[in-house]
């Protein structure tokens, strides 16, 4: 058995240029392929995430320079913030006095992290206290619960709204939510309306979004969002799957096929080689060894270089691009080990062996 | 003789076509999505454009009524104007939009002014400058960068109240979110005198694929008609893997002339009867929205193709024909 698998290992350097061109035509074609699904799904999968949003964000359009506040607007509105949306805003006087940002977060601060609880009254959290145990905030003091995961934020589709780890958060909620806003709008209209045009509401909840677009565009006076129900993306994206799966499967059939056409004269030579082997009464298994040495060799160093030039990488294993590109490169590599090793097998498996040693066979 | 390993090149052939054509046909989208006028004004696809075809001239309010007319978007411009006029009561076109200015510093087009004909509009330049006044402008609303969507051909300077216009210029683009209110519209522009207009001619594939570099990684896919070399390199191996026959003929009085006629001859038959399934996956591809490309384009393609791996097919048979001739031994014989 080891004699076989030295043997198979002679191969690789009798042959080593045929070898090397192998192991080079796998790796180029594998890259072209990975290159061509990883631009094409990331282009598509961009396109679609900008559909998936999972917070409703809105962009305010003023139509006037002064706005109006009324207290009437805001207790109409503030049932929206019990749930599923959020608004905030940084507080410059309070991070002022502390010397980092302090953001007052009005509604359900789950939103912002998971680890504000949506519960009644005021709460300051912090990412990371750093000796700081109360804040004051209009002549109360407020314990400061280090509860927050950084890494845990929302997730955003691509950017991150509070990126300082020093931030602190004061989220209110209730009563005490339209109170201090109240108190914040009656000394300048402007901070209600730059409250509303902040709001987040989570996707999913339509009844909100409706709610609050309409009163918005209704009742509050130079206020309006931005609509954009003409311009939602064009393309169909159940059909992007099959596009691109069905290309990768092509490119693979398309590598397979060709590298099999280059192996082809290798494999008849080797063929002969073995076969003679068998007739001199070696053992099945054993010769078959000898030829997975060579050719796995092929296939292993391919995979080794791709590894190594960054082309399978599983970093990425979470992204749509690297699974298909990776069912390409290896689609790739399963129909040419299966197609050259059934080849194999069937050629030594047949009961009349002197046809492989005939010269001319095809 | 050859004819297994033949058929196995031509279902080379036909993977290649297939996975060609499906790269090409996504940059074709892609850079018909990306041109310019393919989304004048950052529109939808549902987009409109009328033009005048009469010397009748129609204004603001025989076209729109402002209570009524909402959910859509109407621009008007003058050929080679550098205002337009714009009626939007959703605020879509709010790009880069007051707010990131600041409360109280900007504003957009609002209700008021369309019902007022007040002459505000939006500027677009480099400069902050609000101070300026035209014909069409007394009040300046905000200036906004030139790369915004009003500016989407390099040519808007001025973005003023489609109401304040004395009449409609000579397109219009209409943009929608609901269908009555606008073919209400067209109703009323084509009563006027306006046509249905296309600014955009289809794309070309070859065009397409020449300006591949519009949108991002274009270029890197282009290069993926790299592939074709793929298919040389297994032509080559594939004759080479044969030299043994070659030669026996060759040594047996075969010329070039006469064994690549047979040759080639039999593999571009079959390459065209290749061209079947090709087509047939073509039909299923069009139900996709990636599949623009009108059926002369794809004969085109297709010609192409069978041209280029038949020629390729030549070469490299002539290079191990060469190959053949060139050793005097004929020792690939022996071998």
């Amino acid at each position: 058995m080891y004699a076989n698998l030295w043997l198979g290992l002679r191969d690789i350097w009798k042959y080593k240029l045929f070898f090397g061109a192998c192991i080079v035509f796998l790796v180029v074609f594998c890259t072209v392929v990975s290159i061509v699904c990883w631009i094409i799904v990331g282009v598509i999968d961009y396109r679609k995430s900008w559909e998936a949003r999972t917070l409703e964000i809105f962009e305010p359009v003023y139509t006037q320079y002064e706005f109006t506040y009324n207290r009437e607007h805001l207790e109409n509105i503030s049932w929206i913030y019990q749930k599923n949306a959020v608004s905030s805003r940084i507080s410059l006087s309070l991070s002022n006095r502390y010397g980092r940002p302090v953001y007052l977060v009005f509604g359900d601060g789950s939103l912002i992290n998971p680890g504000i609880a949506n519960q009644e009254g005021i709460a300051v959290y912090a990412y990371d206290t750093c000796d700081l145990d109360k804040v004051e905030i209009l002549g109360v003091e407020h314990k400061v619960r280090p509860t927050l995961s950084f890494s845990e934020t929302f997730e955003f589709s691509g950017f991150t709204p509070f990126p300082d780890p020093d931030s602190i958060f004061v989220a209110y909620q209730g009563k005490a939510m339209v109170d201090v806003i109240h108190l914040m709008a009656e000394q300048n209209p402007d901070r209600f309306i730059e409250i509303l045009g902040d709001t987040w509401i989570r996707a999913e909840d339509s009844e909100r979004i409706e709610y609050f677009t309409k009163y918005v565009t209704d009742h509050i006076e130079g206020l309006y969002f931005k609509g954009y129900s003409h311009n939602q993306m064009p393309k169909d994206y159940s059909s992007v799957i099959i596009y691109v799966v069905l290309m990768a499967i092509i490119l693979s059939l398309t590598g397979a096929v060709s590298f099999v056409v280059i192996f082809q004269g290798m494999l008849q030579r080797m063929q002969r080689d073995l076969t003679i082997h068998l007739q001199s009464g070696a053992r099945f298994r054993d010769v078959l060894l000898r030829f997975y040495v060579f050719y796995g060799a092929i296939i292993g160093v391919s995979v080794a270089i791709l590894h190594m030039l960054g082309v399978i990488n599983y970093r990425f294993i979470g992204m749509p691009e690297e699974y298909v590109a990776l069912l390409a490169i290896y689609g790739t590599l399963l129909a040419v080990v299966i197609g050259i090793s059934a080849y194999i097998a069937r050629a030594l498996k047949r009961t009349n062996l002197f046809e492989n040693l005939r010269g001319d066979m095809v | 003789m050859l004819l297994k390993q033949q058929l196995l090149l031509n279902l080379l052939s036909i993977l290649i076509a297939l996975s060609v054509l499906m790269i090409v046909a996504y940059i074709q989208e892609r850079v018909t999505e990306w041109s310019p006028d393919a989304y004048p004004f950052g529109m939808s696809e549902k987009h409109v454009i009328m033009k005048r075809e009469s010397e009748q001239r129609v204004t603001f309010d025989d076209i729109i009524d402002v209570d009524k007319d909402t959910g859509v978007v109407v621009i008007s411009r003058d050929e080679n104007s550098k205002t337009i006029g714009v009626y939007d009561p959703n605020m879509v076109m709010a790009f880069r939009n007051t707010s990131a200015l600041g409360i109280g510093i900007a504003r957009y087009f609002s209700y008021d002014d369309y019902v007022n004909k007040t002459k505000v509009g939006i500027l677009v330049s480099y400069a902050d400058n609000r101070d300026y006044t035209s014909d069409n402008i007394s009040e300046v609303l905000y200036c906004t960068h030139v790369r915004d969507a009003f500016n989407y051909d390099g040519n808007t300077k001025e973005v003023v109240n489609l109401a304040s216009m004395d009449t409609l210029g000579e397109y219009v683009f209409l943009d929608y979110g609901d269908k009555q209110v606008a073919d209400r519209i067209i109703k009323r522009l084509r009563n006027s005198g306006y046509r249905r207009h296309n600014l955009m001619e289809q794309i070309g594939l070859l065009k397409a694929l020449l300006n591949a570099n519009i949108f991002p990684d274009g270029n890197i896919l282009t290069a993926g008609l790299l592939i074709y070399l793929f298919f040389g390199v297994a032509s080559y191996w594939h004759f080479y893997n044969d030299r043994k026959k070659i030669s026996v003929h060759f040594l047996h009085g075969g010329t070039l002339k006469k064994m690549a006629g047979k040759i080639t001859g039999r593999f571009f038959g079959f390459n065209l009867l290749g061209l079947i399934p090709v087509l047939l996956f073509c039909y299923f591809l069009r139900k996709t929205d990636y599949f623009i490309m009108t059926n002369f384009s794809l004969f085109m393609f297709l010609a192409a193709h069978v041209l280029v791996t038949t020629l390729m097919y030549f070469m490299t048979y002539y290079i191990v024909f060469a190959m053949i001739r060139r050793s005097e031994r004929g020792d690939s014989y022996v071998r």
